[in-house]
């Protein structure tokens, strides 16, 4: 079976998932949804189970709807609504139109007790992401004329659940909703204080928050097709009372979640099978933004994940190496100066021994350098091997990495100043350009490079480099780590040339200006509060 | 940060109050990628089927749904597609080709009831539908698997011989339940052509 070709595997991977779709469709059609027109542009679908319940109870106001004719659409109004799909599509307004159909749904109540009344939500936003973390959403900031706060459309749908229906999470599986998509949608300036994040009251989780497609593990065939197969346990529910996990991960999903409190390490383990966790972890990696909190914790997955953070660096192994273990499966880098050494296990008797993919995680600042990375167990005579298998989990990122490694040893060699990038501009190129560059034992410096869209290559050719132009290059990666301000990457030769500074942006000026009244005026509240509170007291004496 | 903690054991007592009232929502979005590339049939893009497929795991799974109505009538010409070319009037492909398995798979399920028309007019008529789907300019995607596979017919006879190659490993209970659907819709589109 080895011998499949990768035409033929694809071509299988489609087939099956349209004979699942087909076996589906047949079973939900006879589960008797009712389907809602909520606007002309989004429908609420009821399962048979929920239709007896009121509006209070559902939470939704959808009694009032027009029925929608799912099945029986006339051709011509179907082309009229792909037609209105794909405007909004190119207009980037799918994110205002969800936004009326969430006030069309929105129960309104009078007091308190009423809005007690109503159900907590467990919110799943699926869907794809391609320059935004749900496609179609627009992330961009726009000020608003009368409050003069500066808003998107993600973060006003992201307020209006917060304010004005009752949720209890949000969950967003896209592909990589991280890094610099993290930066620009809610506008982080700092890792541990951001006004738009801590306003959030309910947990905001990200499936597939780290680098590479999400693989939609619940729905589709992944990679081994011929080992795993979950579509045809799918295509069984036809036939057989077999379950697929993916039939049932939403189910679980919000089952975990209704649990008190929230099981959120059983959750995460839903998206990960432990058996190719190598392969689905980056992909699917799940972060956490906790309630009002600033940043995004990513889940720590027992036995196959090392973090080395910075407390790590500075008390726990400071002077003294680090070693990974023979079971770990992916490091998160979440420090961005490793000074101790960083040796890597591997059991040599397992046939499938490879070396774990190296995730950095700090989004704030992508800059990273290792005093020495250690593989003593690896017979690799080249760089190239060794620093794709860590470092393939960075495809297709096309935001700006760097990570140097000052010694990298192998149980053959030892190489200098290496250095690992992605989605970094170079003259010559349109593309944004990942690859990686070093020094040799004689003083000569190589590198190779290939667009950052592309997947990573197993064999690259390296062409010589200027060796002083990398070492300068290396110092101002060191510098970048060390210092809290990020590295302006708009073209690696002229950053080499003279490192810019870029003023504040206007937006964000104006954000930290809104932020720094919003304070005042919850300060001049407390004083007021605590005045009374003090008149109270004196009255009670 | 006191502050906070406090704020997060409120909200943890709100889900106790309330754990009977939890109603969950799936969102499901969708984009133009899929109509775009409907528009243009030589570019194959997964991403399209995946949308769909999600969609139908929610609604297979119970859940209550808002989605765009633009990824129900994807959903829907899926169906269209799959009731016109690939098995119609409940499996006739498998009584045409594997009649022993399909008594089998009746017997299992009363529901499937025998075709008494798996003739050429069947085939003629889905060909049509499959031109009137494929000739409509904001058609979605689902059909493109099946044309490109239908261009590649060495391809697909290699996938056949693979399959087939791989359901003989298997044992025979496992060999019925779930290679045999595949290989049956494989053998059919193979003879069609």
């Amino acid at each position: 079976m080895e011998a499949l070709s990768a035409v033929v595997k694809k071509n299988t991977l489609r087939l099956l998932n349209m004979f699942s779709l087909y076996c589906n469709v047949q079973i939900i059609k006879a589960s008797n949804y009712l389907f809602k027109e909520v606007t002309s542009e989004f429908v609420l679908c009821i399962p048979h189970h929920m239709q007896h319940l009121s509006q209070i109870q559902l939470g939704l106001a959808y009694e009032k709807l027009r029925k929608f004719p799912f099945l029986v659409v006339p051709k011509v109004e179907k082309q009229l609504i792909l037609q209105e799909a794909k405007k909004i599509d190119e207009a980037e307004s799918l994110g205002k139109k969800l936004l009326e159909a969430l006030q069309v749904l929105q129960i309104i109540v009078q007091d308190d007790q009423a809005w007690n009344q109503l159900p907590l939500f467990n919110i799943f936003i699926d869907g794809h992401g391609l320059y935004t973390i749900t496609a179609g959403i627009s992330t961009t900031l726009e000020k608003d004329e009368k409050t003069g706060i500066a808003s998107s459309d993600y973060l006003r749908i992201l307020d209006y659940l917060n304010n004005h229906i009752r949720t209890k999470s949000l969950t967003i599986s896209s592909c990589y909703p991280s890094g610099q998509k993290l930066i620009d949608s809610f506008n982080l300036t700092s890792k541990w204080h951001n006004v738009y994040l801590e306003k959030i009251r309910y947990p905001l989780i990200m499936v597939g928050s780290l680098y590479g497609p999400t693989s939609m593990a619940w729905s589709k065939p992944r990679v081994n097709v011929y080992e795993e197969f979950p579509q045809f346990y799918t295509a069984q529910k036809l036939y057989s009372p077999q379950k697929n996990k993916g039939m049932t991960l939403f189910s679980d999903c919000f089952a975990f979640l209704n649990e008190t409190p929230a099981n959120f390490e059983k959750f995460s383990s839903l998206f990960v099978s432990t058996e190719n966790a190598n392969v689905d972890l980056p992909q699917n990696y799940i972060s956490i933004k906790f309630p009002y909190a600033s940043w995004f914790s990513f889940v720590h997955y027992k036995d196959i994940v090392k973090s080395i953070s910075a407390i790590d660096m500075a008390a726990k192994y400071r002077n003294k190496p680090m070693l990974i273990a023979d079971k770990i499966q992916i490091i998160l880098l979440g420090a961005n100066v490793i000074t101790s050494s960083i040796v890597i296990s591997r059991d040599t008797s397992d046939e499938k021994v490879s070396l774990p993919y190296i995730l950095p995680i700090n989004y704030h600042n992508q800059n990273y350098f290792f005093n020495e990375i250690a593989l003593p167990h690896d017979q690799s005579e080249t760089v190239q091997a060794p620093i794709i298998n860590m470092f393939s989990a960075l495809i297709q990122v096309e935001e700006p990495i760097a990570i140097v490694i000052k010694k990298l040893t192998t149980a053959i060699k030892t190489f200098d100043n290496v250095v690992i990038f992605t989605g970094l501009p170079w003259e010559g190129y349109d593309d944004l350009q990942t690859g990686y560059a070093y020094i040799d034992h004689d003083g000569n410096a190589f590198r190779a490079h290939w667009p950052s869209s592309k997947w990573i290559r197993r064999v690259v050719s390296e062409q010589p480099y200027d060796a002083v132009a990398l070492k300068s290059w290396i110092e101002i990666i060191e510098q970048s780590a060390h210092a809290t301000s990020v590295t302006d990457y708009s073209s690696v030769d002229q950053m080499l040339a003279a490192k810019k500074t870029k003023p504040m942006p206007e937006m964000v000026k104006q954000s930290k200006l809104q932020h720094l009244k919003e304070q005042q005026a919850a300060r001049s509240i407390q004083k007021t509060y605590r005045k009374k509170q003090g008149n109270k007291k004196t009255l009670q004496r | 940060m006191k502050m906070k903690a406090s704020y997060l054991l409120l909200l943890f007592a709100h889900s106790v109050y309330a754990s009977d009232l939890v109603t969950n929502l799936v969102i499901v979005n969708d984009v133009s990628e899929s109509i775009e590339n409907s528009m243009q049939p030589n570019r194959i893009n997964n991403l399209d089927l995946t949308m769909i497929t999600e969609l139908t795991s929610a609604l297979f799974s119970q859940q209550l749904v808002l989605c765009p109505k633009s990824l129900l009538i994807s959903l829907q010409n899926a169906i269209e597609l799959w009731n016109f070319f690939a098995i119609k009037d409940e499996l006739l492909i498998m009584q045409k080709y594997d009649p022993d398995y399909f008594a089998k798979m009746q017997q299992m399920n009363p529901e499937i009831i025998s075709s008494n028309d798996p003739d050429a007019q069947a085939i003629d008529d889905v060909d049509a539908e499959m031109r009137d789907i494929h000739d409509s300019p904001y058609s979605p995607l689902p059909y493109y698997p099946f044309m490109m596979m239908i261009h590649n017919v060495k391809t697909l006879q290699a996938t056949y011989v693979e399959l087939n190659q791989l359901a003989q490993q298997k044992d025979d209970a496992e060999k019925n339940r779930s290679w045999r659907p595949y290989l049956q819709l494989l053998k059919r589109i193979l003879l069609d052509y």
